[in-house]
């Protein structure tokens, strides 16, 4: 009996996905459990097992198909067994079966929408009130793409408004009220003139990570009040312990590893969100509460040839530093190959973004919305500190933390990041 | 009761008013049964209406009997009639059932109008009754209309215009008048001059004594009758209609009535006196009527008593009828305002 | 603010103008069927003749296109009558004196002529007089330059309005409601007068403008108080004329609610609903419409006399509680 090959559902909201290779051929044998193919979904390529041991037939897609979720795109014949696709297809289970839902990170917003009617398909009229497109003027929204609450589908004022704050990922667009919603202001579209106008240019495509990020970015940006804190960090004796760790590191029989800071300034980080839990939270639904996490997932930005990536430490509360370490050096590697699963990409409380590597004094790191921090640290330096009767050579590091000014005040925030800076001057804080 | 003299003596075949050789016994005895049945119901609707079982108002011609079943005594079926607010009388005489005139006084799914008229717009076209009309003088140029009509379908009809002496003040009078003079037209107006508009005199608002006077402008006969007396009225009328038949044109016949009622159930009567209404009331037609008839030998007591009796009973059935018809229901409010 | 008030009906507020009128002027003098002795048919003119003589309080024959004729025969001439017909309908027979020579002989002679002339009348239903006694034909006549049309809804607006009316050098009509004439409410003494060309916010308020007048003025403010308790705010925007109309009101209202009901006891086609509406949308104010605007007027059908037909023919306070309610809650 031959059994399906569908193209799986493995993003909660993925709707289709591109099979971007095979790694067998049709009539090729196959084990289960094998690497069969490979899917590209907007979060990441994604390696698809064989479900069973056999022969691969009757394969029906090609690399760079866009299917949706749940085609079958080939089967596994038990070997020696004669295949009939026709046979096949009429025995195949009525429904294919999905994909179990990967831990909700949905956005708040999609969730919030409590919409169900569907936008105007192109090239329909567009049902709106006066006030309605007076509003979608004001916002610089296109009226088409607003799903209309009233009678008949009707688009009303108050559904444009609600529109803008979802789009801006706002997590607090909930059911419509009398009151207009809090929503994202409008925001003026930059349209390049053409710049070749102006002299020879070259034309180069954003990255898959880039082309999927750069809209995320923009509705964090647009939809969280930033506020940056810089602060500073003495490092000197960390530093002087993390170079002991390393040298250690580099020296392992078995498997080789490296010791960097971002480690220890885990542990640390993980040390302050315990006391200011508020930074390891997000907004509800409805923007009326914080849902602290107590569960301790640290996000770290890793720079890959494509471009920035978030990996996931779990449980960073529960590992040592030297496990950590090994994690990321492991991540690292994955995200440069390409092979990071949605898993290793989910479920990130607080981000840590480190230009360590490459240098700066500061910057103004982006907020990965819906977490509701991010740190930005660059390189430590060298520098002059008054202790009080001279000045010491002191190995300062910059530590510049991005915060939703909607979950924590000014003042909060100075003194999560003081008490971080403190913790990563005196480790033994963390023992605390 | 008053004892009512007739002024007849006893030599009374050479004053036996002359209709009565036009009418058979049975005729008389209906005349005095539609009169009697006219102010039976006007009480009974007075009745009613003071109970608070009717709504709206409504116009009482209690006093004028005789002048309505006198002028359409010798009226058949086929012949049509326009009528004024103050109708009911008009519309009996012309042979209504009292069951749905009552009917539509409450409001009824049954009456004459569905419900839709109420007092002021009662009509039977069945029966030649083109209706009774809310606005003075709003009837005079139908009734003229109608005529033309039965002139150029060469029927036998004749319309009979029942106008007031407030009427005949309205520019309607005058242009109807004229049209059916020059047209000569088979219509027979009649005007009912109870003396008073609604409180205004005919001697402080018309500018002749008797409205009669006023048809020698229009070209046309003009014969001013005791309205209170049945046969004075039914003879002019017999004449008028006659000669409209004939193809002779139009009359205008006035008949001196009273209303003994005010205009309206609102009216306080203040613009006449107490004894004037009284001294009309000494000459009701109804009695004036019964005592003629017996006078003359048409009528005995007996009969004229089975008569009473009789029309009590219509006047009962009547109003039971009226009072377990059905109510309109509010979804059929737009039925009828077209044909189709 | 100087002068007193005290409760007044309607039609007393209506017979105190004429007097103030009649004293501080020879000219003004009433006309009208059984407005004498009688006392007129809503009791309005009440014993005016008994203080002012039948020379200044005038019956007529029944003779409306007649007795209008000489009203304006009279203006034209240096005085200054107020017509009263019995009810509104019968303005019918005076048409052709109002429409085609009151509201056009200045017009037509070039401005060498005024006409200040004032018809005054019973309008409107719910009192089983049927058909041809309960009509609102306002609208009808607003459609005609040259003459202005005004439906005062409260004792204090009859008073000052009827001064206003007898003093404009125009042809004025009043229509006023029957079901106002035992009303009753604060009037101030002595002269005063309200503009003809105003509207008032009779009732401020932000979910929904409704627009009314006359007796619809008043059902709309009862709406109002069980639209407060369903939690929607309405404005009552109070027309009072309907020509001149004061649409800069409606647009001003419209532009805070983004709602608008029209509501008026004349036949719903092509009557105020549909002027205000039209107005409306050629406004400012169409940008800020959020729902579409309804007219809440009178059956397409003569009014019946079976009180059930009567009552559903005239919007009544339910009625408006229910348009507003469903335009407010974005069911319409």
């Amino acid at each position: 009996m031959a059994v399906e090959v569908i193209l799986p559902r493995v993003d909660m909201d993925m709707a289709a996905g591109k099979l971007s290779r095979w790694f067998k051929e049709e009539g090729a044998e196959v084990s289960q459990g094998e690497a069969l193919f490979e899917i590209e979904t907007d979060k990441a390529a994604m390696e698809v097992e064989a479900p069973a041991s056999g022969v691969l037939r009757g394969v029906s897609a090609k690399p760079g198909d866009e299917l949706p979720v749940g085609t079958v795109i080939g089967w596994i014949a038990a070997a020696g067994e004669a295949f009939d696709p026709a046979a096949a297809r009429k025995s195949s289970p009525a429904a294919a079966a999905s994909a179990p839902a990967p831990q909700a990170e949905a956005s708040a917003s999609a969730a919030a929408l409590a919409r169900t009617a569907e936008p105007a398909a192109p090239g329909e009229d567009v049902r709106a009130t006066p006030a309605a497109r007076r509003k979608a003027r004001e916002l610089g929204i296109d009226i088409a793409t607003v799903r209309g609450a009233g009678p008949h589908g009707r688009i009303q004022s108050e559904d444009v408004v609600a529109a803008a704050a979802a789009a801006a990922g706002d997590a607090r667009a909930a059911a419509p009220t009398k009151a207009p919603v809090a929503a994202a202001p409008a925001i003026p579209e930059i349209v390049a003139p053409d710049v070749a106008k102006f002299g020879p240019v070259e034309t180069q495509p954003l990255s898959r990570i880039q082309r999927i990020s750069g809209p995320r970015l923009h509705a964090s940006w647009v939809g969280v009040p930033h506020v940056t804190h810089c602060d500073e960090a003495d490092v000197t004796d960390l530093d002087a312990f993390r170079r002991t760790l390393d040298v250690a590191a580099k020296a392992d029989k078995t498997a080789p590893y490296r010791v960097s800071l971002l480690p220890l300034l885990m542990k640390a980080t993980v040390a302050a969100l315990k006391a200011h839990p508020s930074f390891n939270a997000v907004l509800a639904p409805g923007g009326d509460a914080l849902v602290l996490r107590r569960y301790w997932n640290i996000g770290v930005a890793v720079d890959t040839a494509e471009g920035l990536v978030v990996t996931v430490v779990k449980d960073v509360d529960k590992k040592g530093v030297l496990e950590i370490a090994r994690e990321l050096g492991a991540l690292s590697a994955k995200a440069r190959a390409g092979k990071l699963t949605p898993s290793d990409m989910q479920g990130a409380g607080f981000t840590i973004s480190s230009l360590g590597g490459i240098g700066g004094t500061s910057f103004t790191p982006i907020v990965n919305a819906p977490e509701v921090a991010i740190l930005g640290v660059v390189r430590a330096k060298m520098t002059p500190v008054w202790d009080g009767e001279a000045f010491r050579p002191r190995l300062m590091l910059p530590l510049c933390l991005s915060y939703d000014h909607r979950a924590n005040d000014g003042a909060t925030a100075a003194r999560f990041v003081r008490l971080l800076a403190e913790t990563l001057g005196d480790m033994r804080r963390a023992l605390l | 009761m008053d004892e009512i003299v007739i002024p007849v003596s006893t030599a009374v075949a050479a004053n036996r008013p002359p209709v009565y050789d036009r009418l058979s016994v049975a005729e008389v005895h209906e005349a005095l049964r539609k009169m009697m049945l006219i102010r039976r119901f006007e009480e009974s609707a007075e009745d009613a209406y003071v109970r608070g079982l009717s709504y709206g108002t409504m116009h009482l011609s209690i006093g004028e009997e005789a002048s309505a079943v006198g002028v359409c005594t010798p009226l058949t079926d086929a012949d049509l009639i326009t009528s004024t607010h103050r109708g009911h009388g008009h519309c009996i005489a012309k042979g209504a059932d009292v069951a749905k005139m009552f009917a539509e006084f409450l409001g009824k799914e049954t009456g004459y109008c569905h419900g839709r008229g109420g007092s002021m717009h009662i009509a039977d076209p069945g029966k030649g009754n083109l209706g009774a009309n809310g606005v003075v003088g709003g009837g005079l140029p139908i009734a003229v209309g109608a005529a033309l009509a039965v002139k150029k379908r060469k029927l036998n009809s004749v319309v009979v215009c029942f106008f007031g002496d407030g009427a005949n003040n309205e520019g309607a009078f005058h242009e109807s008048l004229n049209i059916a003079s020059v047209w000569k037209l088979p219509v027979v107006f009649a005007c009912e001059n109870n003396l008073y508009g609604m409180s205004t005199s005919v001697e402080r608002s018309t500018s002749v004594k008797n409205i009669a006077d006023r048809a020698a402008a229009y070209s046309m006969p003009g014969v001013t009758v005791d309205g209170n007396h049945f046969a004075e009225v039914a003879e002019a009328s017999f004449q008028a209609v006659e000669r409209a038949r004939a193809g002779h044109g139009p009359s205008l016949i006035e008949t001196k009535t009273y209303r003994t009622r005010g205009h309206s159930r609102s009216d306080r009567n203040r613009y006449r006196t107490k004894e004037e209404i009284e001294s009309w009331r000494k000459r009701d037609p109804i009695l004036y009527l019964e005592a003629e008839l017996q006078a003359l030998g048409l009528a005995t007591r007996a009969e004229i008593e089975a008569i009473r009796a009789d029309v009590e009973k219509t006047i009962a059935a009547g109003i039971a009828f009226a009072e377990a018809s059905p109510t309109p229901q509010a979804k059929d409010l737009l039925r009828d305002v077209y044909t189709v | 603010m100087g002068a007193a008030t005290r409760e007044l009906s309607f039609a007393q507020a209506i017979q105190e103008a004429m007097a103030i009128a009649m004293d501080a002027d020879e000219r003004v003098f009433l006309m009208g069927e059984d407005i004498g002795v009688y006392g007129g048919a809503f009791q309005v003119t009440g014993d005016l003749v008994h203080r002012y003589g039948d020379q200044r309080v005038m019956d007529t024959p029944i003779s409306e296109l007649g007795g209008a004729g000489v009203a304006v025969g009279a203006a034209l001439n240096g005085m200054r009558p107020v017509y009263e017909f019995q009810f509104s309908d019968f303005s019918m027979l005076a048409s052709e004196q109002i429409v085609n020579q009151a509201a056009k002989l200045r017009f037509m002679l070039g401005g060498a002529v005024s006409v200040p002339v004032v018809f005054r009348m019973p309008s409107g239903s719910g009192t089983g007089a049927a058909a041809q006694h309960s009509q609102s034909l306002q609208a009808w006549f607003a459609h005609i330059p040259g003459l202005k049309v005004v439906e005062p809804s409260t004792p204090r607006e009859a008073k000052g309005m009827l001064l206003a009316a007898i003093a404009d050098p125009d042809p004025v009509m009043i229509f006023e409601h029957k079901l106002l004439y035992k009303t009753k409410g604060p009037v101030p003494e002595g002269h005063y007068t309200i503009a003809l060309d105003k509207a008032e916010v009779a009732r401020p308020g932000v979910d929904v403008t409704i627009a009314a007048a006359g007796l619809m003025t008043v059902r709309t403010l009862e709406a109002a108080k069980a639209l407060a308790e369903r939690g929607v705010d309405a404005e009552v925007i109070n027309l009072r004329s309907l020509r001149p109309l004061d649409i800069g009101a409606v647009v001003e209202s419209v532009k805070k609610t983004s709602r608008l009901l029209c509501v008026y006891e004349g036949v719903k086609t092509l009557g105020m609903g549909a002027e205000v509406s039209a107005a409306i949308a050629e406004s400012e104010a169409f940008d800020y419409l959020d729902a579409p605007i309804v007219r809440l007027g009178g059956a397409e059908a003569p009014i019946p006399y079976s009180p059930i037909l009567e009552k559903a023919a005239s919007p009544q306070v339910a009625d408006i509680v229910e348009a507003a309610s469903k335009l407010a809650s974005g069911e319409i």
